[in-house]
Protein backbone atom coordinates (compact mmCIF):
# COMPACT_ATOMS: atom_id res chain seq x y z
CA UNK A 1 0.00 0.00 0.00
CA UNK A 2 1.47 3.38 -1.12
CA UNK A 3 2.02 5.51 2.13
CA UNK A 4 -0.13 8.82 1.65
CA UNK A 5 1.70 12.13 2.82
CA UNK A 6 0.02 13.50 5.53
CA UNK A 7 0.72 16.90 4.96
CA UNK A 8 -0.23 16.92 1.29
CA UNK A 9 -3.66 15.04 2.88
CA UNK A 10 -3.74 18.03 5.16
CA UNK A 11 -3.56 20.12 1.88
CA UNK A 12 -6.16 18.63 0.26
CA UNK A 13 -8.35 18.67 3.16
CA UNK A 14 -7.68 22.88 3.27
CA UNK A 15 -8.84 22.77 -0.53
CA UNK A 16 -12.02 21.80 0.16
CA UNK A 17 -12.67 25.17 2.23
CA UNK A 18 -14.33 27.63 0.26
CA UNK A 19 -12.38 30.81 -0.71
CA UNK A 20 -14.31 33.11 2.04
CA UNK A 21 -12.31 30.70 4.88
CA UNK A 22 -9.51 32.14 3.06
CA UNK A 23 -9.96 35.85 2.91
CA UNK A 24 -11.19 35.73 6.26
CA UNK A 25 -7.62 34.00 7.28
CA UNK A 26 -6.15 36.92 5.31
CA UNK A 27 -8.13 39.27 7.29
CA UNK A 28 -6.64 38.02 10.29
CA UNK A 29 -3.35 38.63 9.73
CA UNK A 30 -2.11 34.96 7.86
CA UNK A 31 -0.34 36.29 4.58
CA UNK A 32 -0.04 33.14 3.20
CA UNK A 33 -3.74 32.03 2.98
CA UNK A 34 -3.55 34.01 0.10
CA UNK A 35 -1.29 31.70 -1.62
CA UNK A 36 -4.06 29.19 -1.24
CA UNK A 37 -6.60 31.47 -3.63
CA UNK A 38 -3.94 32.15 -6.13
CA UNK A 39 -3.16 28.60 -6.66
CA UNK A 40 -6.60 27.74 -7.26
CA UNK A 41 -7.74 30.70 -9.56
CA UNK A 42 -4.27 31.39 -11.49
CA UNK A 43 -4.96 29.38 -14.44
CA UNK A 44 -8.08 30.69 -15.88
CA UNK A 45 -7.06 33.90 -14.86
CA UNK A 46 -3.64 33.38 -16.64
CA UNK A 47 -5.97 32.60 -19.84
CA UNK A 48 -8.10 35.33 -19.41
CA UNK A 49 -4.68 37.12 -19.66
CA UNK A 50 -3.05 35.25 -22.51
CA UNK A 51 -5.81 35.24 -24.98
CA UNK A 52 -6.59 38.79 -24.25
CA UNK A 53 -2.85 39.84 -24.60
CA UNK A 54 -1.74 37.28 -27.18
CA UNK A 55 1.34 36.57 -25.44
CA UNK A 56 2.52 34.69 -22.55
CA UNK A 57 5.04 37.22 -21.07
CA UNK A 58 2.04 40.09 -21.09
CA UNK A 59 0.06 37.36 -19.23
CA UNK A 60 1.92 36.75 -16.88
CA UNK A 61 2.64 40.36 -15.99
CA UNK A 62 -1.22 41.34 -16.10
CA UNK A 63 -1.90 38.00 -14.01
CA UNK A 64 0.69 39.08 -11.21
CA UNK A 65 -0.56 42.82 -11.20
CA UNK A 66 -4.25 41.95 -11.29
CA UNK A 67 -3.59 39.38 -8.12
CA UNK A 68 -1.79 42.24 -6.95
CA UNK A 69 -4.41 44.85 -7.07
CA UNK A 70 -6.94 41.73 -5.77
CA UNK A 71 -5.16 41.80 -2.32
CA UNK A 72 -4.76 45.53 -1.86
CA UNK A 73 -8.67 45.31 -2.38
CA UNK A 74 -9.54 42.36 -0.58
CA UNK A 75 -11.04 44.82 2.55
CA UNK A 76 -13.76 46.04 -0.04
CA UNK A 77 -14.53 42.40 -1.69
CA UNK A 78 -18.35 42.71 -1.23
CA UNK A 79 -19.01 39.06 -1.74
CA UNK A 80 -22.16 39.33 -3.17
CA UNK A 81 -20.15 37.83 -5.83
CA UNK A 82 -17.55 34.76 -5.85
CA UNK A 83 -14.07 35.53 -5.45
CA UNK A 84 -13.65 33.86 -8.92
CA UNK A 85 -15.65 36.37 -10.70
CA UNK A 86 -14.52 39.29 -8.32
CA UNK A 87 -10.83 38.14 -9.97
CA UNK A 88 -11.78 37.38 -13.23
CA UNK A 89 -13.22 41.12 -13.44
CA UNK A 90 -10.08 42.59 -11.97
CA UNK A 91 -7.73 40.50 -14.51
CA UNK A 92 -10.29 41.80 -17.80
CA UNK A 93 -9.85 45.38 -16.53
CA UNK A 94 -5.83 44.74 -15.69
CA UNK A 95 -5.63 43.14 -19.44
CA UNK A 96 -7.90 45.96 -21.38
CA UNK A 97 -5.83 48.47 -20.03
CA UNK A 98 -2.28 46.82 -20.12
CA UNK A 99 -3.29 46.17 -24.37
CA UNK A 100 -4.27 49.42 -24.75
CA UNK A 101 -1.10 50.88 -23.37
CA UNK A 102 1.14 48.66 -25.52
CA UNK A 103 -0.67 49.34 -28.84
CA UNK A 104 0.91 46.58 -30.67
CA UNK A 105 0.24 46.89 -34.70
CA UNK A 106 -2.38 44.27 -36.20
CA UNK A 107 -1.20 41.14 -38.01
CA UNK A 108 -2.09 40.86 -41.56
CA UNK A 109 -3.06 37.69 -43.30
CA UNK A 110 -0.20 36.75 -44.38
CA UNK A 111 1.38 36.38 -41.16
CA UNK A 112 -0.43 33.28 -40.61
CA UNK A 113 1.83 29.88 -41.41
CA UNK A 114 0.72 28.64 -45.01
CA UNK A 115 -1.60 25.82 -44.03
CA UNK A 116 -2.62 22.87 -41.60
CA UNK A 117 0.30 20.93 -43.82
CA UNK A 118 2.52 22.87 -42.43
CA UNK A 119 1.26 21.57 -38.63
CA UNK A 120 1.67 18.06 -40.07
CA UNK A 121 5.59 18.46 -39.68
CA UNK A 122 5.55 19.18 -35.60
CA UNK A 123 3.18 16.05 -35.15
CA UNK A 124 3.13 12.78 -35.92
CA UNK A 125 -0.49 12.41 -35.57
CA UNK A 126 -3.25 13.97 -37.83
CA UNK A 127 -5.84 14.66 -35.52
CA UNK A 128 -3.50 16.25 -33.46
CA UNK A 129 -2.04 18.52 -36.76
CA UNK A 130 -5.37 19.13 -37.09
CA UNK A 131 -6.51 20.29 -33.61
CA UNK A 132 -2.89 22.27 -33.61
CA UNK A 133 -3.93 24.23 -36.57
CA UNK A 134 -7.39 24.98 -36.04
CA UNK A 135 -6.08 26.09 -32.34
CA UNK A 136 -3.27 28.56 -34.22
CA UNK A 137 -5.70 29.89 -36.45
CA UNK A 138 -8.50 30.72 -33.92
CA UNK A 139 -5.45 32.79 -31.56
CA UNK A 140 -4.53 33.95 -35.03
CA UNK A 141 -8.68 35.15 -35.41
CA UNK A 142 -8.49 36.83 -32.00
CA UNK A 143 -5.06 38.73 -32.39
CA UNK A 144 -6.99 40.52 -35.50
CA UNK A 145 -9.77 41.99 -32.72
CA UNK A 146 -10.47 44.14 -30.50
CA UNK A 147 -9.52 43.53 -26.64
CA UNK A 148 -12.92 43.51 -25.34
CA UNK A 149 -14.06 41.40 -28.11
CA UNK A 150 -11.03 38.89 -27.36
CA UNK A 151 -12.32 38.98 -23.91
CA UNK A 152 -15.82 38.35 -24.94
CA UNK A 153 -15.08 35.43 -26.88
CA UNK A 154 -12.59 34.02 -24.56
CA UNK A 155 -15.60 34.01 -21.11
CA UNK A 156 -18.40 32.62 -23.84
CA UNK A 157 -16.26 29.70 -25.19
CA UNK A 158 -13.47 28.98 -23.87
CA UNK A 159 -14.97 29.87 -19.75
CA UNK A 160 -18.22 28.84 -21.11
CA UNK A 161 -19.80 32.20 -18.72
CA UNK A 162 -23.24 32.44 -19.23
CA UNK A 163 -23.87 36.22 -20.96
CA UNK A 164 -24.87 37.58 -17.59
CA UNK A 165 -21.79 36.28 -15.85
CA UNK A 166 -19.74 37.65 -19.06
CA UNK A 167 -21.85 41.27 -18.00
CA UNK A 168 -20.76 40.66 -14.23
CA UNK A 169 -17.29 40.24 -15.22
CA UNK A 170 -16.96 43.14 -17.85
CA UNK A 171 -19.25 45.43 -16.46
CA UNK A 172 -20.64 45.31 -19.68
CA UNK A 173 -25.08 45.63 -19.66
CA UNK A 174 -26.15 42.10 -20.76
CA UNK A 175 -27.68 43.10 -23.98
CA UNK A 176 -24.43 44.74 -24.83
CA UNK A 177 -22.68 41.70 -24.45
CA UNK A 178 -25.15 40.38 -26.89
CA UNK A 179 -24.82 42.39 -29.58
CA UNK A 180 -20.48 43.11 -29.05
CA UNK A 181 -20.42 38.84 -29.02
CA UNK A 182 -22.45 38.76 -32.24
CA UNK A 183 -19.93 41.04 -34.13
CA UNK A 184 -16.58 39.62 -32.53
CA UNK A 185 -18.14 35.58 -33.93
CA UNK A 186 -18.58 37.18 -37.25
CA UNK A 187 -15.40 38.55 -37.25
CA UNK A 188 -13.54 35.79 -36.40
CA UNK A 189 -15.64 34.01 -39.11
CA UNK A 190 -14.41 36.15 -41.57
CA UNK A 191 -10.83 35.93 -40.73
CA UNK A 192 -11.10 32.58 -40.49
CA UNK A 193 -12.64 32.00 -43.93
CA UNK A 194 -10.35 34.55 -45.41
CA UNK A 195 -7.48 32.56 -44.10
CA UNK A 196 -8.80 29.64 -45.55
CA UNK A 197 -9.43 30.50 -48.77
CA UNK A 198 -5.79 31.72 -48.80
CA UNK A 199 -5.07 28.59 -48.18
CA UNK A 200 -6.85 26.88 -50.54
CA UNK A 201 -5.44 29.65 -53.50
CA UNK A 202 -2.08 28.51 -51.80
CA UNK A 203 -2.65 25.34 -52.56
CA UNK A 204 -4.04 25.41 -55.81
CA UNK A 205 -0.93 27.64 -56.94
CA UNK A 206 1.23 25.36 -55.37
CA UNK A 207 -0.16 22.02 -57.07
CA UNK A 208 -0.01 24.00 -60.71
CA UNK B 1 -32.55 33.65 -28.82
CA UNK B 2 -29.96 33.05 -31.86
CA UNK B 3 -31.01 34.16 -35.19
CA UNK B 4 -30.30 31.00 -37.53
CA UNK B 5 -27.32 32.47 -39.09
CA UNK B 6 -26.11 33.32 -36.11
CA UNK B 7 -26.33 29.85 -34.52
CA UNK B 8 -24.42 28.91 -37.52
CA UNK B 9 -21.56 31.04 -36.73
CA UNK B 10 -21.45 29.99 -33.36
CA UNK B 11 -21.51 26.40 -34.82
CA UNK B 12 -18.45 27.23 -36.96
CA UNK B 13 -16.81 28.73 -34.45
CA UNK B 14 -17.30 26.07 -31.98
CA UNK B 15 -15.77 23.58 -34.36
CA UNK B 16 -12.61 25.65 -33.97
CA UNK B 17 -12.37 26.08 -30.42
CA UNK B 18 -11.76 23.70 -27.92
CA UNK B 19 -13.29 24.74 -24.56
CA UNK B 20 -11.23 22.41 -22.22
CA UNK B 21 -7.96 23.43 -23.38
CA UNK B 22 -6.71 25.57 -20.53
CA UNK B 23 -2.73 26.52 -20.47
CA UNK B 24 -1.14 26.33 -17.34
CA UNK B 25 -0.27 28.77 -16.02
CA UNK B 26 3.64 28.87 -15.11
CA UNK B 27 4.68 27.59 -11.90
CA UNK B 28 7.08 30.54 -10.86
CA UNK B 29 3.56 32.60 -11.02
CA UNK B 30 2.20 32.01 -7.39
CA UNK B 31 5.30 32.84 -5.65
CA UNK B 32 6.21 35.82 -7.80
CA UNK B 33 2.51 37.22 -6.90
CA UNK B 34 3.07 36.23 -3.24
CA UNK B 35 6.94 38.03 -3.27
CA UNK B 36 4.77 41.16 -4.52
CA UNK B 37 3.03 41.04 -1.65
CA UNK B 38 5.35 40.72 0.77
CA UNK B 39 5.59 44.54 1.50
CA UNK B 40 1.66 45.44 1.02
CA UNK B 41 -0.25 45.95 4.18
CA UNK B 42 -2.41 43.49 5.19
CA UNK B 43 -6.09 43.78 3.71
CA UNK B 44 -8.91 44.27 6.80
CA UNK B 45 -12.33 43.53 6.47
CA UNK B 46 -13.74 47.17 6.64
CA UNK B 47 -17.00 48.44 7.90
CA UNK B 48 -17.63 50.66 4.97
CA UNK B 49 -17.83 47.33 3.34
CA UNK B 50 -20.38 46.23 5.54
CA UNK B 51 -22.39 48.95 4.78
CA UNK B 52 -22.40 48.62 1.20
CA UNK B 53 -22.94 45.37 1.29
CA UNK B 54 -26.00 45.74 2.90
CA UNK B 55 -27.28 49.18 1.92
CA UNK B 56 -30.93 48.32 1.74
CA UNK B 57 -31.55 47.09 5.48
CA UNK B 58 -29.23 50.04 6.66
CA UNK B 59 -31.12 52.23 4.95
CA UNK B 60 -34.44 50.68 6.52
CA UNK B 61 -33.62 50.33 9.41
CA UNK B 62 -32.42 53.90 9.30
CA UNK B 63 -35.75 55.18 8.00
CA UNK B 64 -37.85 53.41 10.74
CA UNK B 65 -36.12 54.57 13.42
CA UNK B 66 -36.13 57.69 12.58
CA UNK B 67 -39.98 57.43 12.37
CA UNK B 68 -39.91 56.11 15.86
CA UNK B 69 -38.09 58.82 17.07
CA UNK B 70 -39.86 61.66 15.37
CA UNK B 71 -42.77 60.01 16.85
CA UNK B 72 -41.77 60.03 20.01
CA UNK B 73 -40.37 63.33 20.13
CA UNK B 74 -42.52 65.27 18.35
CA UNK B 75 -45.42 66.15 20.73
CA UNK B 76 -49.30 65.38 19.58
CA UNK B 77 -50.52 68.92 17.77
CA UNK B 78 -53.33 69.39 16.02
CA UNK B 79 -55.19 66.83 14.31
CA UNK B 80 -52.96 65.38 11.44
CA UNK B 81 -54.87 64.78 8.06
CA UNK B 82 -52.43 61.88 7.36
CA UNK B 83 -51.64 60.32 10.08
CA UNK B 84 -55.01 60.17 12.68
CA UNK B 85 -56.84 58.31 9.88
CA UNK B 86 -54.31 56.11 9.64
CA UNK B 87 -53.78 55.35 13.43
CA UNK B 88 -57.51 55.26 13.72
CA UNK B 89 -57.38 52.74 11.19
CA UNK B 90 -54.94 50.35 12.82
CA UNK B 91 -56.48 50.92 16.18
CA UNK B 92 -60.02 49.57 14.87
CA UNK B 93 -58.22 47.10 13.75
CA UNK B 94 -57.01 45.82 16.82
CA UNK B 95 -60.18 46.05 18.36
CA UNK B 96 -62.13 43.87 15.73
CA UNK B 97 -60.21 41.27 17.02
CA UNK B 98 -60.07 41.87 21.19
CA UNK B 99 -62.35 39.02 21.31
CA UNK B 100 -59.58 36.65 20.36
CA UNK B 101 -58.15 35.19 23.75
CA UNK B 102 -55.64 33.12 22.29
CA UNK B 103 -53.12 35.81 23.43
CA UNK B 104 -53.78 37.90 26.42
CA UNK B 105 -53.22 40.99 23.98
CA UNK B 106 -56.06 42.79 25.90
CA UNK B 107 -54.24 42.77 29.60
CA UNK B 108 -51.16 43.82 27.89
CA UNK B 109 -50.60 47.19 28.75
CA UNK B 110 -48.40 48.51 25.65
CA UNK B 111 -46.47 51.78 25.28
CA UNK B 112 -48.48 54.75 23.13
CA UNK B 113 -45.52 54.27 20.52
CA UNK B 114 -46.26 50.77 19.67
CA UNK B 115 -48.49 52.07 17.19
CA UNK B 116 -46.63 54.67 15.59
CA UNK B 117 -43.59 51.57 15.60
CA UNK B 118 -45.96 49.74 13.87
CA UNK B 119 -46.79 51.89 10.99
CA UNK B 120 -43.05 52.65 10.55
CA UNK B 121 -42.36 48.48 10.27
CA UNK B 122 -45.36 48.93 7.20
CA UNK B 123 -43.38 51.30 5.71
CA UNK B 124 -40.25 50.16 6.28
CA UNK B 125 -41.09 46.61 3.90
CA UNK B 126 -42.38 49.77 1.34
CA UNK B 127 -39.30 51.57 1.51
CA UNK B 128 -37.29 47.99 1.14
CA UNK B 129 -38.90 47.04 -1.26
CA UNK B 130 -38.50 50.41 -3.25
CA UNK B 131 -34.71 50.46 -2.63
CA UNK B 132 -34.15 46.94 -3.73
CA UNK B 133 -35.62 47.79 -6.87
CA UNK B 134 -33.21 50.86 -7.03
CA UNK B 135 -30.23 49.44 -6.13
CA UNK B 136 -30.76 45.56 -7.65
CA UNK B 137 -32.06 46.60 -11.13
CA UNK B 138 -28.90 45.89 -12.98
CA UNK B 139 -29.62 42.32 -11.25
CA UNK B 140 -32.50 41.91 -13.12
Amino acid sequence: MKPVNIFVRLRNDMDYRGDIYYIQKVYQGDRNAYSFLVDRHKDRAYNLALRISGNREDAEEITQDAFLKAFRSLGSFKMKSAFATWVYRIVYNTAISFVRARKKGVLSIEDFPADALDFIGFSSNIREAENDYRSSLVNFALQKIEAEERALITLYYYEEMSTDKISEVTGISRSNVKVRLFRARQKMIRIICKVEHKNIVYDEQAGS
Amino acid sequence: MMSRQDHNEDDILRRYINPGMIEKAPDSLTSGIMKSIEGEALPRFSIRSLVSRHHVPVISFIVTAALVAAALLFPGGPANPVADPLVKFFGSIATRFSHISIFPVAELNLPEWIIYAFIGILLLALFDRALTGIFYRNNR
